[in-house]
């Protein structure tokens, strides 16, 4: 099929009102009889609640309700583990746990009635070290972990270890005895937030016949209607998660956390309930990045061949733990995209008394990279070897093994390091203090799998020849309904403003696992794809019977169908569509369902493989101020494999946005705790970038189709924030020889470093 | 936010009786950029906000030939930044203030503020220290004048006294050939707060420095002259042996602490390297000046 809308860089619709600042979020859709929602959380980071008295805020004028850890169901959830309730009941495991809830009639009463809640506690030891988590005798931080309902069985739950993964191949002893260089070092790499410009926050409200509805910015509404349903204990008929316009998602928006307690007060009172978490709120209590700790040991011989690595890593997910299954390909992803024969790498996560973690853009694999590719390039430096010499050296291509077993297909690697290097040629060389960093990253999280997606998509042909598809994906800001539209014009023909999108709703559209993974427009767009081409078929058969021809002879181009070898005879779209409604198969409406066998079947041969790996590769220039440490980045390069760019601007905005957003965790974001308070739970603190700390970007975009996804297109969302750090870090290294092996690579850092002897 | 009752005077006179009668229990107001955040957040709880924007006479420059530059309490900041009589005048202040928070905050936020909120890391501070400036302070007493270098005598501490405002700022004239820098470290390139500030001002006479001021910021509980360095640049060329020393001394004086935007330990090498930096770099600019 010729390109007809794909390839196109359409303008995503809600970019105008965005730019405008007319878009509604959150709270600004409260309706005018809304009650606003207050929430009460633990100062202590692990302690048994004794008595929780809230006489005194339930009298307040003003206050319509206060709720309890009692006063819910005693239902715990997890994406998982299920291993959090959306209140306490009898102990706290955070600061910022959810502790009681207040619905009053505006922000003033509602905080003024939660200083009325005295909450007595007793304290219980608590745990902020994952290490010393792991030791004997270390304070439970859940003392019935091995009794929660767990999505994986066969996860290794012991103490406060909550899950270990190990996998290992030839012998790593004997390879590393047998290698000319050996290379032993420990990174680390701190909480990080997603960062998202919009707080969460949600209005829910109750219909006369009880119905619940909540009106929130969710990556997953199906999921989250989960979590509702079995907290709440409402059938899923009874719940309604619509999802509204999204300042922002980045993993943080594809757990349940603050949502139940919106609509409980909302079923209790039944008035709309609106609840905005506060800065505060977000950077103290909500799910995200793990601290995780690494160590690499890693033989290469004289030439550059990597012949053996050791690899051991500990996840502090905090108190919760709601990220989905990720533990097994972070631990594979510790031998990199790279052949290497012998590996015993090892993995474990770890609960203890620090913030609860959860998904943030491309989960867990920053840091891993981070690490990984520091590694490699100290090796490069002790062996002389070019760094992008050494990876091409080694690097991954078709059929190769990942670490955990799958075999790698659709490999771009080797071209985006040749393309990377051409792109490294025309640039100046570096002036006094300042170098080049280069990494490379792999992001291979979804393996091809039995069954199918867990998507389905709708598309209706009105009667004058548009179309509406409906989807449970959520617009998340990045033109993911921009795409799908195009997907659907392109199968059928139509002009993009001819597609309107209805998504991310749990009534309206039919099931979607959600968006994250990077695998939005990988995934439902070859769900959507499938409805399209069912719709198209129905067309085409209808068209067949008016025009006489044989299916296989016509075509659709244009708004209509003609005979190829007649285009004389020919009827326009909008003519059959009207036709359809009282033809014996009714109204045109396509269903992904239709198409699910064929390519299941399809994929058979591929089940188990890792049928969209994408490989990056990054190039940074910094100047670094010897006597301050500071780092000053002057320009970035990222080469992305995107398998197919559906929508070139969407992907460029993608890899750039990745970009910027991962400079922030290698320079200056971190999450800093004192006993599991958070220090800097404020954006002056928590050092995002801004504008003037981001520096030109060059990108190249190359395409190695994937089998799956919809014309080859691969996940692009995650993918460029892999190997940022790395690229920095490594470009401090080779400017002024400072190896800093934690992140963000602080001035402070960057002093320190330079005072070690060079490596 | 904390309820609380809200007072508007219309006089400077009105202001001083209200502060001095509710003095304890009043939160004066002037651009509000971190009165209403420490509001917001319940840190403070004053019974009464007592705002000054409705007092006239506290906004704007002044500056006269010989008699230096007058900054009403109630300038703002993006004022100071853009207005070219401190440009040519004071270019140490606007370079100061064109490195506080966001143009938005600095379209609000005032000198005034800046100075009475007396943080230790505050961007206003170091700039009018080096430049020798005074605060004029008016209270139910009548008005007295403090060299600025005695006003701040803790984080979030000055000298006002029951029912005193800031009224004005008093920057002298500098002398011929005098010229300064005001160096920031922070870790954004924007909206940030000093992890070390260095604020130097030179005045050379036949090559050597006749005159020399140093303010610090972030590095001590409230802005710091560092005495020694100065003393140690007074009447000597300042050459890069001794600027080294100085770079020293300031650093043997400054008492930082360790926080969540940097370590004792770096903040005092820093110190070291921004006292240097910038008495280097006050030199060659009243060099070309």
């Amino acid at each position: 099929m010729a390109e007809f809308v794909l390839g196109q860089s359409v303008i995503k619709p809600d970019s105008r009102e965005k730019a405008l600042g007319r878009t509604q979020y959150g709270v600004d859709l409260k309706p005018r009889d809304a009650l606003v929602a207050k929430v009460l959380r633990s100062p202590r980071p692990h302690a048994r609640i004794v008595r929780v008295d809230t006489s005194r805020a339930r009298q307040l004028p003003g206050v319509l309700d206060v709720v309890t850890g009692p006063d819910t169901l005693a239902m715990r959830y997890g994406n998982w583990i299920r291993d959090h309730t959306f209140m306490a009941h009898d102990r706290v495991r955070y600061v910022g746990e959810p502790v009681a809830a207040v619905a009053a009639v505006d922000d003033e009463t509602a905080e003024e009635a939660l200083e009325l809640i005295s909450v007595e506690y007793e304290e219980l030891p608590a745990v902020f070290d994952p290490f010393e988590a792991m030791k004997p005798g270390a304070p439970l931080v859940h003392e019935d972990v091995a009794n929660y309902a767990c999505g994986h069985p066969e996860a290794h739950r012991q103490g406060n270890v909550l899950d270990r993964v190990r996998y290992a191949k030839g012998d790593v002893d004997k390879a590393l005895a047998q290698a000319d260089v050996v290379h032993r070092q420990s990174y680390n790499t701190p909480p990080v937030h997603a960062g998202i410009t919009q707080p969460h926050e949600a209005v829910a409200a109750v219909d006369a016949s009880g119905r619940l509805t909540l009106w929130t910015a969710h990556q997953s509404p199906f999921r989250l209607r989960q979590v509702l349903s079995q907290t709440l204990g409402l059938p899923m008929a009874r719940v309604r998660v619509v999802c509204t316009a999204v300042g922002g998602s980045f993993g943080a928006r594809a757990t349940a956390s603050f949502e139940p307690i919106c609509c409980l007060l909302a079923l209790r009172t039944r008035r709309p309930i609106a609840l905005a978490l506060t800065r505060e709120e977000e950077l103290q209590a909500t799910f995200y990045r793990e601290h995780a700790y690494i160590t690499l040991e890693l033989g290469a011989r004289r030439d550059g061949t990597l012949l053996a690595v050791r690899g051991r890593l500990v996840f502090d997910t905090g108190a919760h733990h709601d990220l989905l299954a990720t533990l097994g390909n972070a631990v594979a992803s510790m031998a990199g995209p790279y052949r290497i024969p012998n590996f015993d790498l090892e993995g474990c996560v770890v609960y203890t008394n620090n913030t609860p973690k959860g998904f943030v853009r491309a989960p867990r694999i920053p840091s891993v990279i981070f690490a990984v590719e520091s590694h490699l390039d100290t090796m490069a430096h002790k062996l002389g070897l070019d760094p992008v010499e050494i990876r091409l050296k080694n690097a991954v291509e078709n059929g190769d093994t990942f670490a955990e077993g799958r075999v790698m297909q659709n490999v771009g690697f080797k071209k985006a390091l040749t393309t990377f290097a051409d792109h490294m040629k025309k640039q100046p060389p570096p002036g006094p203090n300042q170098a080049w960093g280069v990494a490379a990253g792999i992001w291979g999280l979804f393996a091809t799998t039995t069954g199918g997606p867990p998507s389905a998509a709708v598309v209706k042909l009105n009667e004058d020849g548009t179309a509406v598809l409906l989807t449970g994906m959520s617009e998340m800001g990045g033109g993911q309904h921009a795409v799908m539209a195009q997907v659907v014009a392109e199968v059928l023909a139509l002009p993009f403003e001819a597609v309107s999108v209805v998504g991310g709703d749990t009534d309206a559209t039919p099931y979607e696992h959600g968006t994250g993974g990077s695998n939005t427009t990988y995934r439902v767009g070859t769900t959507v794809r499938l409805a399209a081409e069912a719709a198209r078929r129905q067309l085409l058969q209808l068209a067949a019977q008016r025009l006489k021809v044989k299916e296989a002879d016509l075509v659709l181009e244009q708004g209509k169908v003609y005979a190829r070898e007649a285009p004389e005879i020919s009827v326009p779209v909008a003519t059959l569509a009207a036709a359809a409604i009282s033809s014996t198969n009714g109204p045109i409406m396509g269903t992904s369902e239709s198409g699910r066998e064929g390519l299941i079947a399809s994929m058979a041969p591929y089940i188990g493989s890792m049928d969209a790996p994408v490989f990056t590769a990054n190039g940074a220039l910094v100047e670094v101020d010897r006597e301050t440490g500071k780092v000053k980045l002057l320009k970035y390069v990222t080469v992305q494999d995107v398998g197919h760019a559906l929508n070139p601007k969407l992907v460029e905005a993608q890899v750039e946005g990745g970009v910027v957003f991962a400079l922030g965790q290698a320079l200056s974001e971190e999450i800093v705790t004192d006993r599991g308070r958070v220090l800097n739970a404020n954006l002056l603190d928590y050092h995002q970038p801004t504008a003037a700390d981001v520096p030109p970007i060059d990108m190249a975009l190359i395409e190695v189709p994937s089998k799956f996804g919809p014309w080859g297109a691969k996940g692009v969302g995650e993918p460029p924030t892999v190997p940022v750090s790395a690229a920095i870090a490594n470009a401090v290294f080779r400017a002024v020889g400072a190896r800093v092996t934690e992140l963000p690579l602080t001035p402070d850092k960057v002093v320190q470093a330079l005072k070690q002897p060079q490596q | 936010m904390v309820r609380f009752e809200y007072l508007e005077p219309t006089s400077l006179g009105e202001a001083v009786s209200l502060v001095d009668r509710h003095w304890g229990q009043v939160r004066v107001m002037a651009g509000g950029t971190d009165l209403l955040v420490r509001l917001k957040q319940r840190v403070i709880r004053p019974q009464y906000v007592l705002n000054l924007k409705r007092v006239p006479g506290l906004d704007g420059l002044t500056y006269a030939k010989g008699q230096g530059l007058r900054i009403g309490a109630l300038t703002t900041i993006r004022t100071i930044e853009t207005s070219p009589v401190v440009k040519e005048h004071y270019p140490v202040l606007a370079e100061a203030a064109g490195m506080l928070g966001s143009v938005q905050v600095r379209n609000l936020a005032t000198v005034g503020g800046n100075l009475c909120n007396a943080s230790p890391s505050a961007e206003m501070p170091p700039g009018l220290l080096a430049y020798g400036a005074q605060a004029r302070i008016v209270g139910p007493k009548g008005e007295r004048t403090v060299p600025l270098d005695q006003f701040f005598l803790g984080p979030g501490q000055t000298c006002l006294l029951q029912g005193d405002l800031l009224a004005e700022v008093l920057v002298p004239e500098s002398a011929p050939k005098t010229a300064g820098v005001y160096i920031k470290l922070s870790p954004r390139a924007a909206m940030d707060c000093a992890v070390v500030g260095v604020a130097a001002v030179v005045t050379l006479e036949d090559g050597k420095c006749k005159d020399c001021r140093i303010a610090l910021g972030a590095v001590a509980p409230t802005p710091l002259r560092p005495r020694s360095a100065e003393d140690l640049l007074r009447g000597k060329p300042l050459d890069p042996g001794l600027r080294e020393r100085a770079g020293q001394a300031a650093m043997e004086e400054a008492k930082p602490i360790t926080d969540v935007r940097g370590s004792a330990e770096y903040r005092k090498e820093m110190v070291k390297v921004l006292t240097r930096r910038a008495v280097q770099q006050a030199f060659q600019r009243a060099m070309a000046s």
